[in-house]
């Protein structure tokens, strides 16, 4: 009964004129940059990033929750219509999506896209507001040991599901920790790798990195690889899905759903690992497996619902725990601890208007992309047809100007252009991006639970295992580093296959 | 990847030690009070494990794969154009900041 209470006046605090705004906003953007190739929500968001320390919290959170499922939404357009996905959630949906559209049913596969996002997308959002405030009130238990060992696990899970070898990964998380560690020693205020440089002293921007890491590299890639472009020329009719197609997609949807939100709770799945696993469960459960690729709806719709229902999910461990489950959502943490605002189990007694708030914006959200896809799509094609010349240069230029206001820093565009760089060898590399985005931010966060703890220990690293939950935590982790030593194969290996 | 494995881990592996010597200076403290080059000390300090376990493994185990060229040659002048557009861009960037500084100057 306090759930919905808060939930209404979460409503009334998102259908307020200003959040209302932001909100639209956020989804617009969010589906602009979905359809977009080249750049991802996290690219997004970092942008955007410096443009919302002057707007009220809770509007920029808003905004980038919008972002963060709005792009789920974009995504599937360009899968359908062009066989090349927008967004990574969206490359299986490339399977029966285009073969749909190569049938003349481009309309249908568009619209049940839509449809499921939206279903998934509302439907999950009950069980956050059912799991996410008890789960914040079992947080409260947490002291720091609980803390340390609950990021420790989280970066674990993170690391094993790599795709690539979770070496390279545990390499990539310990670089993340060094560069967590540039600036003042919270403790001390001792320098830290700063090297003279007044701009490092408060630490290497989250922004900065992530616009290189996610932003300039992507482009990069993207300019190497060719591919070319058909946009389907012939006006798309037919949006509204049939009586058959519905009775074809509305229980892989709802199956999609559940299995979507809880992937997208558990650390490091993010939203892709849950499209393949929905896609491969419908294959499964099918009476005739050997259709899909060859454009069946049920190939779209339970993709499509899972990458939103595990939009939705990774917001459960980030508003009830503050632990990101992804880079996106590590860096709308970093936001925001930038706006002063408390991330984790307090969030919700603290300010409950941001809690509920978001939860209600993204009821609203959700109709707002359902209003804004459907209608929208020739507008989307028409953005599809910009040449990728003009399309990367552009976003190279935000990339540029969104480094640069953050601080009105020229040190600030350095650091960017070298994560670029460093982003692109890092792929060439083989090496993955998000562990270390991941360890960015949470490594000052450990670093002071690690130092807390040792204080409260005298020096004693038993107290990790003398709690029964920091224990559990810390056992997870270890079995989950053991397994990954044992078993051959790992799940993120299955999913870089089946994508190839 | 082979090859290139090689490469990038030794350069981690320098880097570490590098990391740790750096941390090492900035003091590590004690188990009681841990010092401000105590964390990234143990991240360096895992890093250099792992970057040795990767180097040795593929020393080890040679790849039979034909290691991938870094920079796909078809590729190289749309990379290397881009990257020029970037170089103008910026500079037109920094042409625009030094003109508007002018401007609020005077």
């Amino acid at each position: 009964m306090e759930s919905l209470h808060n939930l209404v006046m979460g409503l009334g605090t998102a259908l307020h004129p200003v959040n209302l705004f932001y909100c639209f906003i956020g989804v617009f953007i969010g589906t602009l940059i979905g359809v977009l190739p080249g750049i991802g929500p996290v690219g997004a968001i970092s942008l955007l990033l410096p443009v919302t320390f002057h707007v009220p919290p809770i509007s920029a959170f808003i905004m980038f929750a919008g972002i963060m499922y709005g792009a789920q939404y974009g995504g599937s357009t360009t899968s359908i219509l062009v066989n090349i996905p927008g967004e990574a959630s969206s490359v299986i949906t490339c399977m029966d999506g285009y073969a749909m559209a190569r049938k003349g049913r481009a309309g249908p596969a568009l619209g049940m896209a839509a449809f499921a996002s939206f279903i998934a997308g509302t439907g999950t959002l009950f069980a956050l507001v059912l799991i996410a405030p008890p789960l914040a009130e079992f947080g409260l238990r947490f002291g720091p040991p609980e803390y340390f060992s609950l990021m420790v696990c989280g970066l674990t899970i993170v690391v094993y599901l790599a795709r690539g070898s979770i070496a390279k990964a545990l390499m990539m998380m310990s670089l993340g920790l060094i560069l967590a560690a540039v600036g003042l020693d919270p403790i001390s205020s001792h320098p830290r790798f700063t090297y003279g440089v007044l701009a490092l002293r408060d630490g290497l921007g989250l922004a900065q990195v992530v616009i290189g890491l996610f932003g300039v590299s992507e482009v990069l890639i993207t300019v190497e690889r060719s591919f070319s472009r058909v946009v389907f020329e012939t006006k798309i009719k037919g949006l509204l899905p049939t009586l058959q197609d519905w009775k074809d997609s509305i229980f892989p949807v709802l199956r999609a759903s559940i299995l979507g939100f809880f992937m997208g709770i558990i650390p490091g799945i993010s939203v892709v690992i849950p499209t393949f696993v929905s896609y491969s469960l419908e294959k499964k459960l099918s009476k005739f497996p050997e259709k899909f690729g060859t454009g069946v709806i049920e190939g779209v719709a339970a993709p499509e619902a899972a990458n939103n229902a595990a939009a939705s999910g990774t917001m459960v461990p980030l508003l009830s725990l503050g632990i990101p489950a992804g880079a996106s959502s590590a860096i709308v943490l970093g936001a925001l601890m930038i706006y002063g605002l408390n991330p984790g189990p307090l969030l919700i007694k603290e300010s409950p208007q941001v809690f509920w708030g978001v939860i209600g914006s993204m009821y609203i959200g959700n109709v707002m992309l359902l209003l804004l896809n459907l209608p929208l799509i020739g507008i989307w094609v028409k953005v599809l047809r910009i040449p990728y010349g003009i399309l990367f240069s552009l976003i190279i230029l935000f990339c540029l100007i969104g480094s640069y206001t953050i601080n009105n820093s020229l040190t600030d565009m350095y650091i960017m252009i070298i994560f670029g760089v460093m982003g692109y060898l890092m792929k060439k590399f083989d090496y993955e991006a998000t562990p270390l985005i991941l360890a960015l931010v949470l490594g000052p966060m450990m670093e002071n639970a690690l130092h807390r703890s040792m204080i409260i220990s005298r020096g004693s690293f038993l107290i990790f295992f003398q709690r029964p939950i920091s224990a559990i935590f810390f056992g997870m982790a270890l079995l989950i580093l053991l397994s990954s030593f044992f078993s051959k194969k790992k799940l993120g290996e299955d999913i870089l296959k089946m994508e190839e | 990847m082979g090859r290139l494995d090689i490469y990038s881990s030794a350069f981690w592996l320098v880097f570490s030690i590098y990391i740790a010597f750096e941390s090492y200076c900035l003091d590590l403290g004690n188990w009681h009070i841990p010092g401000p080059g105590y964390f990234s000390f143990g991240a360096a300090l895992l890093l250099g494990v792992m970057s040795l376990s990767v180097l040795v493994k593929t020393l080890l185990k040679p790849s039979k794969e034909k290691p991938s060229p870094l920079l796909r040659n078809s590729c190289a002048g749309r990379i290397s154009s881009l990257s020029l557009s970037v170089c103008f861009s910026m500079f037109f960037f920094l042409i625009g900041l030094a003109l508007l500084y002018v401007l609020f100057y005077f």
